[in-house]
């Protein structure tokens, strides 16, 4: 989606994997998107290096499709799965990790669902115990790319039939329309990262407003899901507490707490080379020039007390609409965790067992 | 078509097109007296240039530049001379000529500077054909970055250029620099040369420098003309080292306001804490943790004892509780 043209994203060039040519969902979009050109490629890992910049690869996924968080040691995991359906995502977010993270050429859909499913099912019988909570939401926008591929609709109907999982959608995105109708059993998060206003103008230009994300929560709260929000990253800049307490109050004003799954709170963080990647690729940006000092992981955080400040104020904020939405920080230590809250999961699987109760698990 | 191997009169050759040059002379003393006693050994490439009249010169330097002006110091009335192809164009020498130069290793970033500048100005060549073709022929990778970094360093003061080509300047630091204003790089440059900086610490000194003066929306000369720092380098009792480290406190300082504002708090604790060097106090590193760490030395169990009874006093006076309450 750009703000600026409110037109969705849509690729000029299809590169199209020989494993996926016949798939699917290859097909569908490629039904989808009759106006992007398409060139056949035998292996996606060898591409033009000057290919045109709205390219999107079909490929096969090699790897699995399901990993648990790589998480961050010394710190407080929720132990989420990343479902990685595609990576790449077309917002370009300042802050955004993916521009020094991934690996492939250009942005990639991983066009073999069926072995997805297939692995899903194995996994989830496996472990018919373990609650999983799944989002597709860490190499990609979850729903960026979701108008050609409805995607989403086919993992909401999948997880409606699951006992042991919830999928998360994770999005600043509005692309919901599609899946709306689909019976989901409240199985699923749709959830949207949000910003103050004056972050989400600056740093995600070509993002949706607030208020469109809003708007998307509000009918996906009337079709009955659970909704979730991702204050992530949160950014110091003059004004952010006005800016951040207005996006509270923003959210309860149009959506019940009972329907509220949860909100997550991080403050901007990065490993050390994306200082340089943000400075050359957002030279406009202010982002960087924040308190942001290395950690015993050694990406770079605010200094503690001012996350300390923040999620504390937060919480405030957010417990003032009650004690039902459960609030909690992702990759932060136990002690941050104290200082903020009051409290602490202690452990990682404290704060898994917090948020799967939440939602049934 | 050949290159044509003759001598040809050193006042035949055009001494001021400078077209195919892509670095100052400098330094020709040790090789004129080289080529005053056992002459020019390796020819000079020239191009020809057919049909001038009498009176106009006859041939344009391609490479030798310094072989050239040291053979004029040296006196010399003729020069040994590879002649390019007549009927080749001026880009086609241009091309062999930069192959020639990298041929053994990647042209150094100013002569690459220089290179595309020659190539925009003179050729009309755009940046998507010198990054596809011209980059590799200059032994360089074909990325676009290469020539946004490159591009700019022509524009640096010579002081500058020469600091980089003697690679006492970081080619990351010398692009930075060319985009800043002229006041930017003289404050800079002058900071540098008072400091001594190596190429690791003109990058750090750099980004501080210029992450304070965003924050503050003020140029980084301004920051440079502040009393306190002008008089910490004024100090004679300081060695450079010693002014580099205080220097850093100080950008510090402006960048991180809050953590340098704990940092103060903390070292004024550990002051108050009168702690003999035997025994060391420390934070976490940047106080990402919340814990504190003191170690110490001692030979005898009597020292063992005097150790364990400062520590004992540092908790008395309330200073343990005062550093748990810091973080």
């Amino acid at each position: 989606m750009s703000a600026a043209t409110s037109q969705p994203f849509l690729p000029s060039h299809l590169f199209i994997e020989e494993a996926v040519r016949e798939s699917p969902w290859t097909q569908r979009i490629l039904a989808r998107l009759p106006q992007a050109e398409r060139i056949a490629v035998p292996d996606g890992k060898v591409l033009p290096a000057d290919h045109p910049p709205q390219s999107i690869l079909l490929a096969r996924q090699r790897g699995p499709f399901l990993r648990l968080c790589p998480g961050t040691s010394r710190h407080i995991c929720c132990l989420y799965h990343n479902l990685d359906i595609a990576a790449g995502c077309d917002l370009g977010c300042s802050y955004c990790i993916l521009q020094g993270y991934l690996n492939v050429p250009m942005t990639t859909l991983y066009c073999n669902l069926e072995t997805m499913f297939a692995e899903l099912d194995a996994t989830l019988a496996q472990h018919p115990r373990h609650f999983y909570r799944i989002g597709t939401g860490e190499l990609a926008d979850s729903l960026t790319f979701d108008h050609f591929t409805a995607w989403s609709s086919d993992l909401v109907g999948y997880f409606s039939r699951q006992s042991n999982a919830i999928i998360e959608l994770k999005s600043k995105n509005t692309h919901t329309a599609h899946f709306l109708q689909v019976p989901h059993h409240r199985r699923t998060v749709v959830s949207w990262s949000v910003n103050a206003a004056a972050m989400i103008t600056s740093e995600e230009p070509l993002a949706p407003p607030l208020a469109a994300r809003l708007d998307a929560a509000a009918a996906a709260q009337e079709a009955g899901f659970w909704i979730g929000f991702h204050f992530d990253p949160m950014i110091r800049h003059e004004g952010w507490e006005e800016g951040y307490h207005a996006v509270v109050e923003a959210i309860f004003s149009r959506i019940k707490p009972e329907n509220i799954a949860w909100i997550s709170l991080g403050a901007l963080r990065y490993p050390p080379f994306l200082d340089d990647i943000i400075r050359e690729n957002h030279p406009a940006s202010r982002i960087r020039l924040g308190e942001l000092l290395p950690g015993a992981d050694h990406k770079l955080r605010y200094f503690k007390p001012q996350r300390i400040e923040m999620f504390a104020k937060m919480y405030r904020w957010i417990k003032a609409h009650g004690e039902e939405t459960p609030v909690y920080l992702c990759m932060e230590s136990d002690e941050i965790w104290r200082k903020s809250f009051g409290w602490s999961p202690g452990n990682s699987a404290g704060l898994k067992k917090l948020l799967d109760r939440r939602v049934g698990g | 078509m050949e290159f044509t191997y003759c001598t040809v009169a050193l006042s035949d050759i055009d001494d001021a097109d400078r077209l195919f040059q892509l670095r100052p002379v400098e330094e020709i003393q040790a090789l004129a007296r080289s080529i005053a006693a056992l002459g020019v050994i390796t020819p000079l490439t020239l191009q020809p240039r057919p049909g001038a009249p009498p009176g106009l010169f006859r041939y344009r330097l391609v490479r030798g530049f310094r072989r050239y002006a040291a053979a004029q110091a040296a006196g010399l009335a003729e020069i040994p001379a590879r002649l390019v192809p007549a009927g080749w164009e001026d880009q086609s020498v241009y091309q062999r000529m930069l192959e020639e130069r990298s041929a053994l290793t990647p042209l150094p970033p100013l002569q690459a500077a220089r290179a595309i500048a020659t190539l925009r100005q003179l050729f009309a060549e755009e940046t998507p054909e010198i990054v596809r073709t011209w980059l590799p022929r200059m032994g360089l990778a074909a990325n676009p970055k290469l020539v946004a970094l490159y591009e700019p360093l022509t524009q640096l003061e010579a002081e500058l250029q020469a600091a980089l080509a003697a690679d006492a300047l970081g080619i990351e630091t010398a692009g930075w620099l060319a985009a800043a204003t002229a006041a930017e790089r003289r404050a800079f440059w002058q900071l540098n040369q008072q400091l001594r900086l190596g190429k690791n610490r003109q990058r750090e000194f750099w980004l501080l420098l210029a992450d304070a003066a965003a924050l503050k929306k003020r140029s980084i000369s301004d920051l440079l003309a502040d009393p306190a720092l002008a008089a910490l380098l004024a100090d004679a009792e300081l060695t450079p080292s010693q002014k580099s480290d205080r220097v850093k406190n100080l950008l510090l300082q402006l960048r991180y306001p809050d953590y340098s504002a704990l940092q103060a708090r903390f070292e004024a604790l550990a002051r108050a804490a009168k702690l003999p060097p035997e025994i060391h106090l420390r934070s976490t590193p940047w106080f990402a943790g919340e814990e504190y760490f003191i170690d110490f030395s001692f030979t005898s169990a009597e020292e063992f004892t005097r150790r364990l009874e400062v520590l004992q006093k540092m908790q008395e006076k309330g200073l343990i509780a005062a550093l748990a309450e810091l973080t």
